[in-house]
């Protein structure tokens, strides 16, 4: 087939290299996966009500019969124990001092009475100021927390070539950093951003950032994230776009490795799987699990092949289950493509 | 895959850990489909937790002829394609087109800028077209889908599929032009040979 293009061909096939380039969606996942399984759970629930229903309706059938031939009555059979359902348990975590190893998705970080600091080993510090409180939204390569209304972060993030390292998102608005000492307050209908040290990108969620605040520099912001003011405004770059491609409309080529998202998105799934083989094969004995800390090697060959290494290695069921699963996932094929890794804090 | 074989098996046997997994294995792939097909941002989240939904509620009929990821891409589009009609039968207020919202009062002529207003008016254009044809188009243009997975996911024939594409994309470079931002594009991109 021909790839002989007019210019409005060449023209939509440059628009359409730039809407394959638009960021994934900001999704909140942690709000998003625990409605979701309220639902899964109501819905299985009602299954089994109705299952209950018709086998009650059938042993009270069957009773009936019993009791009339097997005078006198046997007793009425109790009624069945109730379903333990299993629900993600946000936490609710204070104190002066927090360690980022101990957070997990969907925690509240809460300062009511005092400061509290989290620090996540060279990658980020911050402080919720007394009477804030903050969720956990993401973890890992990107820390990415949702304050609560009224709330005050001082942030200290260490500078990094993976963009949008810090993210907070505040109402609609989005504040995203790559290295950088910055203040995000929430005051009712506007949000304050102030910025000591570096660059942070603010738009609205889930849209590319409007403004850009440098050093010294402070800005206010609706809470719609669509309007804004800042002494210096100008466009931000995007957070996580590829470098600016050029014109051809030549089929695409081989890349010459997956892009830094498609790593980030690959070790993402591959912890998402380690962690469920961890917690089906490590069991909770007298209501403890064990915990283990590992460093999880991803290499992605050239033809997307996946494959997992772990130091320390883990238990042997565990990393035989997280192998078994990791290779089942697909990269992107390049021309060479790549080595990742990420630590990994399994358990409790 | 082996690994959605295993999940989906102990789903079906209502294993809700196995469920949760497969929602975090597939749910950055059908967020991205549900932005793609709706053209916004907003309502995302609502539709992605209606195709998972979904998902529970019909796993136990996915015989696996199909690959999973292929099944998958039928319920979203489906969701999707559901939720665009019963958002055009509900009254709504008139909406400004999310790239003529004026956030910047004295905006910079950045390529950013530049990029983000042509994808918006690109978003415009696809609604033009109609539904089957720009189904077909975003998951062969932007989600990468071959014309024969396209058929599996929309339950058309392969010919029609490719019959759809070829016209989808006709009319979309026919207007082109009528999108200001867009219209720039075509003398940038013309050859040399075209600007003799």
């Amino acid at each position: 087939m021909t790839t002989e293009r007019s210019t409005e061909g060449r023209a939509l096939d440059r628009v359409l290299e730039e809407a394959r380039e638009v960021p994934a969606p900001d999704v909140d996942w942690a709000r998003l996966e625990s409605t979701l399984m309220q639902r899964v759970h109501a819905q299985q629930r009602a299954r089994k009500s109705r299952a209950v229903l018709l086998m009650g309706g059938a042993l009270a059938l069957a009773a009936a019969v019993a009791i009339w031939f097997t005078r006198p009555a046997a007793p009425p059979a109790g009624p069945h124990a109730p379903e333990v359902v299993a629900q993600t348990a946000a936490r609710d975590l204070s104190g002066p001092e927090l360690s980022g190893t101990a957070l997990e998705v969907g925690d509240r970080l809460l300062a009511s009475g005092r400061e509290l600091r989290v620090t996540h080993e060279g990658h980020s510090s911050y402080t919720l100021l007394a009477g804030s409180a903050a969720r956990v939204v993401s973890l890992g390569e990107r820390v990415v927390l949702s304050l609560e209304r009224g709330a005050t972060i001082d942030a200290s993030v260490v500078p990094s070539a993976r963009p949008e390292t810090f993210v907070v998102e505040v109402a609609n608005l989005r504040v995203a950093v790559h290295g950088t000492e910055f203040r995000v307050v929430w005051l009712g209908d506007q949000i304050a951003v102030d910025v000591r040290e570096g660059v942070v990108a603010v738009g609205p969620r889930g849209e590319l950032p409007s403004w850009r605040v440098t050093a010294g520099e402070g800005g206010m912001f609706a809470a719609d994230g669509k309007t804004g003011q800042v002494s210096s405004r100008v466009t931000a770059e995007p957070p996580a776009a590829p470098p600016p491609s050029g014109l051809g409309v030549a089929p695409p080529k081989l890349p010459e490795a997956p892009s830094e998202q498609d790593v980030a998105t690959l070790l993402d799934r591959a912890g998402v799987l380690v962690t469920g083989c961890f917690e089906e094969h490590v069991p909770v004995e007298s209501g403890v699990r064990v915990s283990a800390r590992t460093s999880l090697g991803l290499s992605i060959g050239a033809d997307g092949r996946l494959g997992a290494a772990f130091d320390p290695p883990l238990a042997p069921a565990v990393e035989q289950c997280a192998r078994r699963r990791v290779s089942a996932l697909k990269g992107p094929v390049t021309k060479q493509g790549a080595e990742a890794s990420r630590a990994l804090l399994l358990g409790p | 895959m082996a690994l959605d074989e295993e999940l989906i098996a102990r789903c079906k046997a209502g294993d809700t850990v196995a469920f949760r997994e497969l929602f975090r294995l597939h749910r950055a792939d059908v967020a991205r489909l549900v932005q793609r097909m709706l053209g916004r941002p907003t309502d995302v989240d609502d539709v992605v937790q209606e195709v998972f939904l979904q998902v529970y509620r019909s796993v136990g009929d996915f015989q696996g002829k199909s690959r999973f990821s292929t099944w998958l891409y039928r319920v979203t589009v489906n969701v999707v394609l559901m939720h665009r009609r019963a958002a055009r039968s509900r009254p709504t207020l008139v909406e400004q087109p999310e790239g003529m919202t004026p956030r910047d009062p004295d905006p910079l002529p950045d390529e950013q800028a530049a990029r983000h207003a042509r994808v918006q008016a690109f978003g415009r254009l696809l609604e033009r077209i109609s539904e089957k044809k720009r189904t077909v188009f975003v998951l062969h243009e932007l989600q990468g889908l071959g014309a024969a997975e396209i058929a599996d996911v929309v339950g058309a024939p392969v010919l029609t599929v490719r019959t759809r594409l070829f016209y989808a994309r006709r009319e979309l470079e026919a207007m082109l032009k009528e999108e200001p931002t867009l219209a720039a594009l075509v003398p940038e991109t013309a050859a040399p040979e075209d600007e003799s």
